[in-house]
């Protein structure tokens, strides 16, 4: 891609020193990240492996000790990036004493937006994360989940070309795990950029092109995640509708051509897939449950142009759970 | 600047809701309710209401302060421990709007909350006049010596220097001070001297004064002599004596015989008569009865002055309240500052020092002004040195309180003195603006290189 890259890191470090300035973790040590337009990035790893480090060092909360930081071109700390970016934290730190729409009304302040036009921003982000109807509750009385949703919101607000999300579907049911996964999609149909930061490796496979991997700081693998998830010398060969004749004819000549019997097992749904089909059935029998609606339609601001799109078509269905 | 705003709203709010801040307000509300109930008083209208205006406003201030520093503390200390600032600081804000934003709510609702306390005081001291039940001539002097507020002319100061030199000389020569003792100290201490004895009046003998008016007087015009005698310097109950104030043609035109306690303000009324019309320059005499007793002595800084009416007292209250909240918008830039450097428990010790050090400036400029100690013989280079480190630090801790040294507000507007609009300005100005500015700027400096959400 000749495009500046958004996220470029260069034999990035990070030294977390003591109160006498001596070094006491190599928190990140020499990483480099390159990270394009409209892709959709994971950064995994276990815990203290660096992630949350290095999404603040690209925040522009921490000072890298070494290397080279650039993020949509700029040193990260520059205002004029932070207008383009949009960040979730593994916890969502909010003003507890504030409603729902006030935190929004808040962080969208604080990206200069206004009157009618953040109203109706607000308006379509409550709508998108299920909290329209949370009226004056105050977000201290948030589930975890529900906060995450309001985390999410904001973290959209400012309509971002980078969004960074650590840990997004931590604390939400599969239902607000999907929705995120189809809104991170969703983001990079329209060309916007996602970091990813996740445990959960089945939401990162789902919706990541490329990963990288850290342990100690370090990289430790990096690529696209077909090739990096590829098994050498294992073959999968997926058939329909075979009856109990034919099973045993396919697994006779099998074994007649190759020396050993394979193994048939049936094809099994994932286990999301499969909620997902069951809770939409008894939404459909018995109507709404506590805490979240059902999450209305991606909002229209994160879409623009790309509605056109039919993979986003389906990605919009999938919202309206 | 636009997120200055929406930080300084959010700041408000916070604050409104925080346990500790709603705690203290309770506190504050008790204490302006409560404890001009407890207070006791010297009998006398005048007492109780300068109790009212110096120990029960002055007890809010003093809470106030307290809750200007933990809010101000809290407001960056609070968000950063509980990290919602590392979701602001993510979004397009500088720190310098965090600081200004933080700072300025602080400031307003300290500063809202002293207005009131000064509108509660206002209305307990009007009901206490009224239901006192008074006559009308006790209202008049309440109302013409307190509740107003008066210009203070002070006498013209001598200039002692030559007459010091030559004392101390031959203080020195006559082997009445030692050797080793520095001539500058002797000066200093023949200058203190001399200024006690131009404000005391020997047995039988008399102290006089010269006052340099902007303004000519006007014949009708009413205006006061104050004076406070040093009661600590004396051990008589009562001073017998005579007031003799004229123009320097005549020197006696206005005579008053008084016979008085020597404690607290006393304050004579007087109305310029036609001799005294047009002059620029009066003389004041006070000539001491008691030929038994000994001296008599006056305040040396505010002990014998002249009063001209110069508005009412609701302004001049208006007025010391403003300088009480300048005051509480430096702890608050200390407050907030400190707050973004450390953690919520050390900026509020470092603030709190900060406030004790104020409290106490008084006793810190005595040391200072008393010098450094005198080698001994006996004493080590270590314990002398130690000494003059410590003096050392008297002096700096000195050098940084001296633009929070204001003239007791309260006790001014207590006294029906004076806080002029210009005097307001200039402090306002040369000393409160630059001090928080300086404040600010080290505060944003050190809260720029901070980094946020350290942790392995």
């Amino acid at each position: 891609m000749s495009e500046e890259p958004v996220v470029y890191t260069q034999n990035l470090q990070k030294i977390f020193k003591d109160f006498w300035r001596r070094p006491r973790a190599r928190a990140v040590d020499g990483i480099d990240l390159t990270l394009h337009k409209g892709e959709v990035y994971g950064l995994l790893g276990p815990n203290g492996s660096g992630k949350s480090t290095t999404i603040k060092v690209l925040l522009g909360l921490l000072h890298p000790d070494g290397g080279e930081v650039k993020v949509l071109g700029k040193p990260p700390r520059d205002v004029e990036v932070k207008k383009r970016v949009g960040y979730l934290p593994e916890e969502s730190y909010l003003y507890p004493y504030l409603d729902a729409r006030e935190t929004l009304r808040f962080y969208a302040a604080l990206f200069g937006l206004h009157g009618a036009a953040r109203e109706e921003r607000i308006d379509e982000l409550l709508e998108m994360v299920g909290l329209s109807h949370t009226g004056r509750r105050r977000v201290g009385e948030f589930s975890k989940g529900m906060a995450r949703r309001i985390g999410l919101a904001q973290a959209l607000i400012n309509d971002p070309d980078l969004v960074i999300l650590d840990e997004p579907t931590s604390g939400l049911d599969p239902l607000g795990t999907r929705q995120v996964k189809d809104i991170v999609s969703a983001l990079a149909k329209k060309g916007k950029t996602v970091l990813l930061s996740s445990h959960l490796l089945a939401d990162v496979e789902d919706v990541c092109e490329r990963i990288t991997i850290l342990y100690g700081g370090k990289v430790q693998a990096s690529g696209p995640i077909r090739e990096l998830l590829q098994v050498a010398n294992h073959l999968q060969i997926r058939i329909k509708d075979l009856d109990e004749n034919q099973r045993t004819r396919l697994l006779d000549t099998l074994e007649e051509q190759l020396g050993q019997r394979p193994t048939l097992e049936p094809s099994r749904k994932d286990l999301e897939s499969f909620f997902l089909e069951v809770v939409a059935q008894a939404r459909r029998e018995s109507g709404e449950g506590s805490g979240t609606r059902e999450e209305g339609q991606l909002a229209s601001f994160l879409m623009e142009s790309a509605v056109e799109d039919e993979s986003l078509k389906m990605v919009d269905r999938g919202t309206k759970l | 600047m636009r997120s200055i705003l929406p930080i300084y709203k959010l700041t408000l709010r916070s604050i409104l809701r925080e346990r500790v801040a709603l705690s203290m307000l309770a506190l504050l509300a008790l204490v302006l309710l409560l404890l001009p109930a407890g207070l006791e008083t010297d009998g006398t209208i005048q007492g109780a209401l300068r109790m009212h205006i110096r120990y029960s406003l002055g007890f809010s201030s003093f809470l106030l302060a307290a809750m200007t520093i933990w809010v101000s503390c809290a407001a960056v200390a609070g968000d950063l421990s509980s990290k919602r600032l590392q979701m602001v600081l993510t979004k397009p804000v500088s720190r310098t709007e965090i600081w200004w934003g933080k700072w300025l709510a602080v400031v307003t609702l300290v500063s809202c909350l002293l207005l009131i306390c000064g509108g509660v005081t206002y209305l307990r001291i009007q009901r206490m006049i009224h239901a006192e039940g008074l006559s009308p001539d006790e209202k008049a002097k309440v109302y013409s010596q307190q509740l107003t507020s008066r210009r203070p002319v002070a006498p013209l100061k001598e200039d002692f220097s030559e007459k010091a030199k030559e004392l101390a000389d031959e203080q020195i020569a006559s082997g009445a001070v030692p050797p080793s003792f520095p001539k500058d100290a002797v000066i200093s201490e023949m200058k203190r001297l001399l200024l006690v004895g131009s404000y005391a009046a020997s047995a039988g003998e008399s102290a006089s004064w010269t006052f340099q008016l902007k303004k000519p007087l006007q014949a009708g015009q009413t205006i006061q002599l104050g004076y406070e005698y040093d009661g600590s310097a004396m051990g008589v109950s009562q001073i017998p004596g005579v007031w003799k104030l004229g123009t320097e043609e005549a020197t006696s035109v206005f005579i008053k015989e008084t016979f008085e306690t020597p404690y607290g303000e006393k304050v004579i009324p007087i109305q310029v008569s036609p001799e005294m019309a047009g002059a620029k320059i009066l003389t004041l005499s006070f000539e001491n009865l008691n030929k038994e007793g000994g001296r008599v002595f006056f305040k040396t800084d505010k002990g014998v002055r002249i009063f001209f009416q110069a508005g009412g007292f609701i302004l001049n209250l208006f007025r010391a309240l403003l300088l009480l909240s300048g005051l509480l918008a430096i702890l608050a830039a200390i407050g907030v500052s400190a707050g973004s450097i450390f953690s919520l428990p050390v900026a509020c010790y470092v603030s709190a020092v900060v406030l004790m050090l104020q409290a106490f400036s008084g006793i810190v400029e005595e040391v200072v002004e008393a010098g450094p100690e005198q080698r001994q013989e006996e004493q080590s280079v270590l314990s002398y040195g130690i000494n003059q480190f410590q003096y050392r630090v008297y002096q700096g801790i000195l050098i940084g309180l001296k633009p929070l040294q204001v003239e007791s507000p309260l006790g001014r507007v207590s006294r029906g003195v004076l806080i002029s609009p210009v005097e307001l300005l200039k402090i306002f100005c040369l000393r409160f603006a630059p001090v928080i500015l300086l404040i600010s700027g080290g505060g944003i400096l050190l809260f720029s290189k901070r980094e946020i959400g350290a942790s392995v």
